[in-house]
């Protein structure tokens, strides 16, 4: 069995995986770089100037603020979101009515679209007919307009990804809790651990690996998140929340500028793979650390 | 580890219900400190709710726990100053051995200074005989040896109570009968009480001190293991008792010829006059016996069967025959130099003393060991 597969024949079984691979990662990537080192005016690819689209986009201040809009949603989403839904996970994990039916409702903002999502929040925030100014209104929080207000609006932003993924994230971190024992944490109790120990020497430990995944898959979501701003703010008031992937969809698709756009979607992918490896890197120290 | 002994137990009127499921059923116990106690019965009898009740991860519907001199009912389970070892061992999987030892120290409330864990868990893994592996994780050494970390993570903490929870019952058969006879010796070393539950008798006999017997959520008896083999309660007590089932025979006692006779099983036994069988005339009776205590040959005063061996089974040192004689069928045991075949017919021997009466209806026991049940 081993032998027989050993050899090139191994190959064989991999093809399909790979062909697929191919088609729908390395085809695009590749396509996308090649045109990211074009200039290409309304999709006619024009002539070859090496990294010039880089440098423009680099030295625009424009980009440059939404490289830190970008980082500073991801990093405040990922943070917000991953404790909500943990402390979401921990709270719904037992098998009560009460839990279940819940668990049903904190899934409802993961099923619907997108899209509706976001117009929906937007339509709570808006000014003229919004909830959320009915709620200032009445704690007497003045009447400023949230998404007109630079710094209202991005923590607008952020609460329409947390409020959209912490499901996510419960749906994650909850499949690992059930993965837990009952009677590791049963033993832990009557070896004398309160429950706050029990849940920093057991639970986080043992979630370790969940806890990666959760955290690389919304960092992943967040960084590259068109939805929430294009509808929810259209990346303003002024800027305050173009995240890079709205402003590639702008250049790309508005201006029609798709070699800079795609030297901005090639930065984008290597600031994910440097955020993932900085995830990874992390864990791995962090494991490291607890077993010295 | 500890020269002072451990605390008494005592449970008083407590109740677990599942919906309309009893899992126990008002029980009332009480351990002496020091003492080796098993719950044995089958799955499902409420001895697994006895243990967790008393290591506080069920909360009981009613009644009153005491451990010591204090009232546990409501108090949680790291505050009850007992240990427990798990069926599934329960060792934290991301912790090595010594890490695992070390564990119920470092919860503790009172945390002791690290070098004095440290000498606390190397004398117990030395106890132990796992010194060499504590820096090794649980995934990595055998099922002996991670049995004796749950032991010794036990152990670390000095408990009153030790409880445990099926502790063997995923150990090979040779190892299970060395880690009893340890457990036996750490048991007398320390000293502490100890809750066993099992569904091994033999477990249960080898071990205890006093054993409680449990069937459908119902405390059945709670005594010394020679007195559960020799008076057994009712008929459940007896037949779940013993290596094997215990023979048994309904039918009622009779007087022929002025002699008190069992009919049942279209067969009539006649019993040994000196017995006390004639106020039990006319009732619907089950008559007992154990394997061991069948004879063959050997008459004398003793009621007698002839019966067909129909199967024989090797078993070490002894054949264990199954012979039918009417419609009953009767096991029992013969040395290995006796010479018995399938198909030969024995003169079986069923000596007062190994006879037991139980009320057919209730099961309640009638006579044991050809005494009259009551009787001291």
């Amino acid at each position: 069995m081993t032998t027989a597969l050993a050899g090139r024949g191994a190959y064989r079984y991999l093809l399909p995986a790979l062909l697929l691979e191919a088609l729908l990662v390395f085809v695009p990537l590749g396509s996308s770089m090649y045109y990211s080192l074009h200039k290409v005016r309304f999709f006619q690819l024009q002539e070859f100037q090496w990294f010039q689209n880089y440098l423009d986009v680099l030295t625009h201040p424009v980009f440059v603020n939404a490289i830190l809009v970008t980082v500073a949603f991801s990093v405040t989403a990922l943070i917000l979101t991953f404790a909500v839904g943990f402390a979401l996970a921990l709270f719904l994990n037992h098998d009560h009515l009460y839990s279940t039916i819940l668990r049903t409702v904190v899934l409802v903002p993961y099923v619907i679209a997108m899209l509706v999502g976001s117009m929906l929040l937007k339509w709570i925030f808006s000014t003229e007919s919004g909830l959320a100014t009915l709620a200032y209104d009445y704690f007497g929080l003045g009447r400023g307009s949230i998404l007109a207000d630079p710094r209202h609006a991005f923590a607008a932003l952020v609460a329409n990804g947390v409020w959209r993924d912490s499901a996510f994230a419960m749906v994650l971190l909850l499949a690992g809790l059930r993965s837990i024992p009952p009677t590791l944490i049963a033993a832990a109790r009557i070896d004398g651990a309160r429950p706050f120990f029990i849940f920093r020497e057991i639970v986080v430990p043992l979630l370790g690996p969940i806890m990666l995944i959760t955290m690389v898959r919304l960092l992943l979501h967040f960084a590259n998140v068109l939805t929430f701003p294009l509808i929810l703010t259209g990346g303003g008031p002024n800027g305050a929340t173009e995240t890079v992937a709205l402003r590639i969809f702008r250049v790309g698709f508005e201006d029609y500028d798709l070699g800079r756009a795609n030297a901005m979607a090639v930065i984008l992918c290597i600031f994910n793979i440097a955020a993932v490896s900085l995830l990874f890197g992390i864990f791995r120290w962090r494991a490291r650390r607890a077993h010295a | 580890m500890t020269t002072e002994v451990g605390a008494p137990i005592e449970f008083r009127g407590v109740s677990k219900h599942y919906g309309q499921t009893v899992a126990l059923a008002s029980l009332d116990l009480r351990i002496e400190a020091g003492e080796f106690v098993s719950l044995l019965g089958p799955s499902g009898s409420g001895k697994t709710t006895t243990l967790n009740i008393l290591a506080g991860l069920l909360a009981p519907d009613a009644g009153t726990v005491t451990i010591g001199d204090c009232d546990v009912t409501h108090v949680g389970p790291d505050r009850r100053d007992i240990a427990m070892v798990f069926q599934s061992y329960a060792l934290y999987p991301h912790m090595t051995i010594a890490e695992n030892l070390a564990f119920p120290l470092r919860a503790r409330r009172r945390r002791q200074p690290a070098d004095a864990i440290a000498t606390k868990v190397r004398a117990v893994a030395d106890t132990l005989g796992i010194g060499h592996l504590l820096e090794r994780y649980p995934r990595e050494v055998s099922g002996g040896q991670q049995q004796r970390v749950a032991l010794g993570r036990a152990m670390v903490r000095d408990p009153k109570v030790f409880l445990l929870d099926e502790p063997l019952s995923n150990l090979d058969a040779r190892l299970r009968l060395r880690m009893r006879h340890d457990l036996k010796a750490l048991h007398q070393r320390l000293r502490s009480t100890a809750v066993y539950v099992t569904h091994d008798q033999g477990e249960a006999m080898s071990l205890s001190d006093r054993i409680a017997i449990y069937r459908s959520g119902v405390l059945q008896q709670f005594a010394s293991p020679i007195e559960i083999d020799r008076r057994p309660v009712n008929s459940f007590v007896a037949n779940f008792m013993g290596e094997r089932e215990m023979n048994m025979v309904t039918g009622e006692i009779a007087e022929d010829a002025g002699r008190a006779v069992f009919r049942g099983g279209a067969l009539t036994i006649a019993l040994d006059p000196a017995g006390p069988w004639t106020r039990l005339l006319g009732r619907k009776v089950t008559l007992g016996i154990r394997p061991e205590g069948v004879r063959v040959g050997e008459a004398g005063e003793s009621a007698t069967v002839d019966a067909r061996v129909r199967l024989i089974e090797h078993a070490g040192a002894e054949q264990i025959f199954f012979a039918e004689a009417g419609a009953a069928e009767f096991c029992g045991r013969v040395a290995t130099d006796v010479a018995v075949r399938a198909g030969d017919t024995l003169r079986l021997t069923l000596p007062r003393r190994e006879l037991y009466l139980f009320d057919t209806d209730s099961g309640a026991t009638l006579v044991h060991a050809g005494e009259p049940a009551g009787s001291p």
